[in-house]
């Protein structure tokens, strides 16, 4: 999905690691409404992202994300064993992870296991707070592109 | 060794040493004779004596005159007169001689030493004139005189009479009548053998043998001390005696026992002795004893300043005292007195035999205390084995059974007998194996001790019978094993309980690991739909609010609002779980530290509160260090939440040593709480206020409670509504490493 360029950057590559489809629309509706100039993969599962990332299968045309959103319970493959596969390649290990952890006790437990996530975001009820995360992850985005354009 | 000849020359100088005074038995000794020989020696010697003064008398014709001139020096038959003058005059033995009227005629040199007369002033006096201060004696002397008179020949017997130093004496009398020219009886010759020693030992033998006799047959000394001191008295002639005992307790003395003859006045001095109390201190015959465990002797009560009843001992006649202690080892334990009517002079054989007897006494005290200590011990044992729930038993060295207390039975209901000189694994345990049978006989093979050790036997009604054994070696004095005793108890009831207890630990454990597990899932679970509930219902609203009434807004507003309420209590539910299933070990936590931290995270809500948030010294605790910053930042946001509107909030944090843990408050000046509410709200889920007033989950003091309560601590409030409140909670302190 793309939307209209308005900044003359290129669009954001988000890959959406989510298996709840109201979630994963709920990510989607946030990037709409906080107006975030995206292209958006949305995988199921564990196992389907790392495909995405390592460009297997039907994914063996997939861009390389410029972010990952990546949800903790998965099926066949959990977050955990996902974000340890990103950061111990070291092709994969500089792109930006950020958790969505559905309470602030997963992401007490997931800090103890010692993995290095970019961020964690703890998915609010409240859309408009969420609206503001993913308008954070946009600002974030621009400075990762225009640092090269600064030097 | 061949037996010697004795030539009568021999003979006559061994019967010489007994006259001067060696004792008997030394004789005996030395010249490895027989006691009876010795004396019929000695009675032959006597004898000669008194046949050569007949074959002198015979040989002058006239006997009269031959003593008469043997006293005078008169010279009849020159030849046999100097013989027999010198003989008499060297023997050692007193010789005397006196006519047929009574009157003495003469004695020997001997004679006069040993009764302290001279002897020109006894010749021509009679016997009750010699001995005016011994009737007795005399009126003994002078029957044996007539029945000789009457009877001629010689007569032999013993007397106890008074000699030269004020002493008693036990003489054996020979006497020996002559005859005159007309054949009538003229005279007679008398020798005095002093047996003074050979009576002493044959009295004290008496009185030891009556001692022992009494003692061996009493089980205690108050039933064998009346026949003790009668035995005592009756031998020796004394009025009364009694015994004393020490008192170590009240280290006070008193008169237990007493004999007297038959004399009321002896009676009532020894009732006014037994009816006193004596303390020590003073001093007095019997303390002197006592204190020194040395025998005393008073010769006259009335005239010794250290006696203390001597007026009460005049007036009932008493003389004479003497007392000894009873003795074991170094220890004395009491004394032994006694009196005499008339005036005795020290008798140090009296003594020394009084000593022999109250050693005696005094092992028999001790005998007879340890008996009692055993009979107590045997009867304390009795009772235990008879009032304890528990069994005795005991095995040999081969650790067959020999011996099982009934309670086996009547406990178990097992039939004993089976197991009767059997071994203990010759019948089966259902909970061992043969391994841990072989662990068990290598140790009783040591000879170990051991403890509980846990037997599953099969019990009448096919029940099994849970037995617990606890057993030690025993050694012979020796030092040789001699098997093992011990005690058993049927746990039968206590393992049925413990299974029992098991089972519900089990289920308690497994079902709160589910009830966590549960809490968890469960709320993480709930998030979602909530997410779903409030994110699109205010999509809704922000895409088709246009399009809307204000009704369908509000309620949209609701809807949102709950899901964001319901999302916060399972946030806080999940904390709370957290505090039991995710908290980290204890450690060394500066509490200082935690308080910083704390105070960091509430930054925010201090400095918008305006908040003056001050603190004492704070120790170091043991405690999970991120439970203690929640703990304080719970208490302290607390505090903020509460705080009085028109007043500057105050919040002070203190730290006290009670010893064995520190007692932290939080104080403030903010609403207080009522006290009917202080325990209300540390449970989950207790609030005091609308969430319009104050908001919350009221789950904040519920979580510092649980957090206390896996610090082993206390938590409480006290509070003054309108004026503030102190929240006091208590850490263990750091334990001590011993160096």
């Amino acid at each position: 999905m793309t939307t209209e360029p308005e900044r003359g950057a290129p669009p954001v590559e988000i890959l959406l690691v989510e298996d709840n489809l109201g979630d994963a629309r709920l990510t989607r509706e946030a990037l709409k409404e906080g107006k975030v100039y995206n292209t958006l993969h949305w995988v199921k599962d564990g196992v389907e992202a790392l495909d995405f990332l390592h460009k297997r299968g039907k994914h063996k045309d997939a861009p390389k994300p410029d972010i990952i959103l990546l949800d903790l319970n998965l099926p066949k493959k959990d977050g955990r064993e996902v974000l340890q596969e990103i950061k111990s390649d070291e092709r994969l290990k500089r792109i930006p992870v950020v958790i969505l952890t559905t309470s602030k006790a997963e992401e007490d437990v997931l800090k103890t296991y010692s993995l290095h996530a970019n961020c964690y975001v703890t998915k609010p009820v409240d859309l408009e707070q969420f609206i503001k995360v993913v308008q954070s992850i946009d600002n974030f985005w621009l400075a990762v592109v225009t640092l090269p354009n600064g030097k | 060794m061949p037996a010697r000849q004795w030539d009568p020359a021999s003979k006559a100088k061994v019967v010489l040493e007994g006259l001067q005074g060696k004792p008997e038995t030394a004789i005996c000794k030395r010249h490895r004779i027989k006691p009876t020989q010795y004396r019929r020696w000695r009675e032959q010697f006597l004898a000669n004596i008194a046949r050569s003064f007949k074959a002198g008398e015979r040989a002058s014709k006239r006997p009269v005159s031959f003593f008469s001139s043997l006293v005078k020096g008169k010279d009849e038959n020159p030849e046999a007169l100097r013989v027999a003058r010198e003989l008499i005059e060297v023997l050692p033995v007193p010789v005397f001689f006196k006519a047929r009227d009574g009157r003495h005629l003469g004695a020997n040199k001997a004679w006069e030493a040993y009764f302290g007369v001279e002897r020109g002033s006894f010749i021509g006096k009679t016997v009750q004139e010699l001995f005016p201060d011994a009737p007795q004696a005399a009126a003994r002397h002078q029957a044996v005189d007539d029945e000789l008179w009457r009877n001629p020949g010689t007569k032999s017997y013993e007397l106890k009479v008074p000699v030269g130093d004020g002493s008693l004496r036990y003489t054996l009398n020979y006497k020996a009548t002559f005859a005159g020219e007309d054949g009538k009886t003229a005279g007679l010759i008398g020798t005095i053998v002093d047996i003074t020693e050979r009576k002493r030992s044959e009295q004290s033998r008496d009185i030891e043998q009556r001692v022992m006799r009494l003692l061996a047959e009493s089980d205690a000394l108050a039933t064998a001390m009346p026949g003790i001191l009668a035995a005592f008295c009756e031998s020796l002639d004394l009025a009364c005696g009694a015994r004393w005992s020490k008192d170590a307790r009240e280290a006070g003395f008193r008169c237990e026992e007493s004999w007297s003859v038959d004399d009321p006045n002896v009676a009532a001095f020894l009732t006014a002795s037994r009816a006193s109390t004596y303390r020590p201190g003073n001093e007095g015959f019997i303390r002197r004893v006592l204190g020194t465990g040395q025998p005393a002797w008073i010769v006259d009560v009335a005239g010794d300043a250290s006696f203390l009843r001597g007026e009460q001992a005049a007036k009932a006649g008493l003389r004479s005292a003497f007392a000894f202690p009873i003795r074991l080892g170094g220890q004395v334990l009491g004394a032994m007195e006694y009196y005499s009517r008339e005036t005795r002079l020290p008798d140090e054989w009296l003594l020394a035999a009084g000593m022999r007897i109250g050693t005696q006494i005094g092992q028999f005290m001790a005998r007879k205390q340890a008996e009692g200590e055993l009979r107590a011990s045997e009867a304390r044992f009795r009772s235990l084995t008879a009032l304890s729930s528990d069994w005795y038993w005991e095995q040999d060295e081969q650790f067959r059974l020999t011996f099982l207390s009934d309670r086996f039975g009547e406990r178990t209901g097992i039939d004993p007998a089976p197991y009767m000189g059997g071994k203990r694994w010759d019948r089966p345990a259902l909970n061992l194996t043969e391994a841990d049978w072989e662990r068990h006989r290598e140790q009783l093979g040591r000879h170990e001790p051991f403890f509980d050790f846990e037997m599953e036997r099969a019990g009448p009604d096919g029940k099994s019978v849970w037995l617990s054994l606890t057993g030690e070696p025993v050694f012979d004095e020796q030092g040789r094993f001699r098997g093992y005793r011990g005690v058993g108890s049927d746990i039968t009831e206590r393992k049925r309980a413990q299974g029992v207890l098991r089972v519900a630990y089990e289920e308690l454990t497994r079902s709160n690991a589910e009830l966590q597990q549960f809490a968890y899932v469960a709320s993480h679970d709930l998030q979602e739909p909530l997410r779903m509930i409030g994110s699109y219902t205010q999509l809704l609203e922000k895409r088709y609010g246009a399009s809307l009434d204000q009704d369908a807004r509000e309620f949209m507003e609701f809807i949102v609002e709950g899901a964001t309420r319901m999302k916060q209590l399972i946030e806080d539910l999940l904390a709370y779980s957290r505090v039991g299933t995710r908290g980290k070990e204890l450690r060394a936590v500066q509490a200082r530290a935690a308080l910083e931290r704390s105070l960091a995270n509430l930054r925010a809500a201090i400095e918008a509160s305006g908040a003056a948030v001050t603190y004492g010294p704070l120790p170091e605790v043991f405690a999970d260090d991120t439970q203690l910053v929640q703990l304080l930042q719970n208490l302290i946001a607390n505090a903020i939440k509460f705080r009085k509107k028109d007043e500057a909030l105050r919040i002070q944090v203190n730290a006290e040593d009670l010893e064995k843990e520190w007692r932290f408050c939080v104080a403030d000046n903010g609403i207080g709480i009522e006290p009917q509410y202080f325990e209300r709200i540390f449970m989950v889920f207790q609030r005091l206020h609308t969430r319009d007033e104050y908001p919350g989950t009221g789950i904040g003091l519920a979580i510092c409670k649980k957090v206390i309560d896996r610090h082993s601590g206390r938590i409480w409030v006290e509070s003054t509504p309108g004026q503030g409140s102190k929240f006091h909670f208590t850490l263990p302190k750091i334990q001590e490493e011993k160096s």
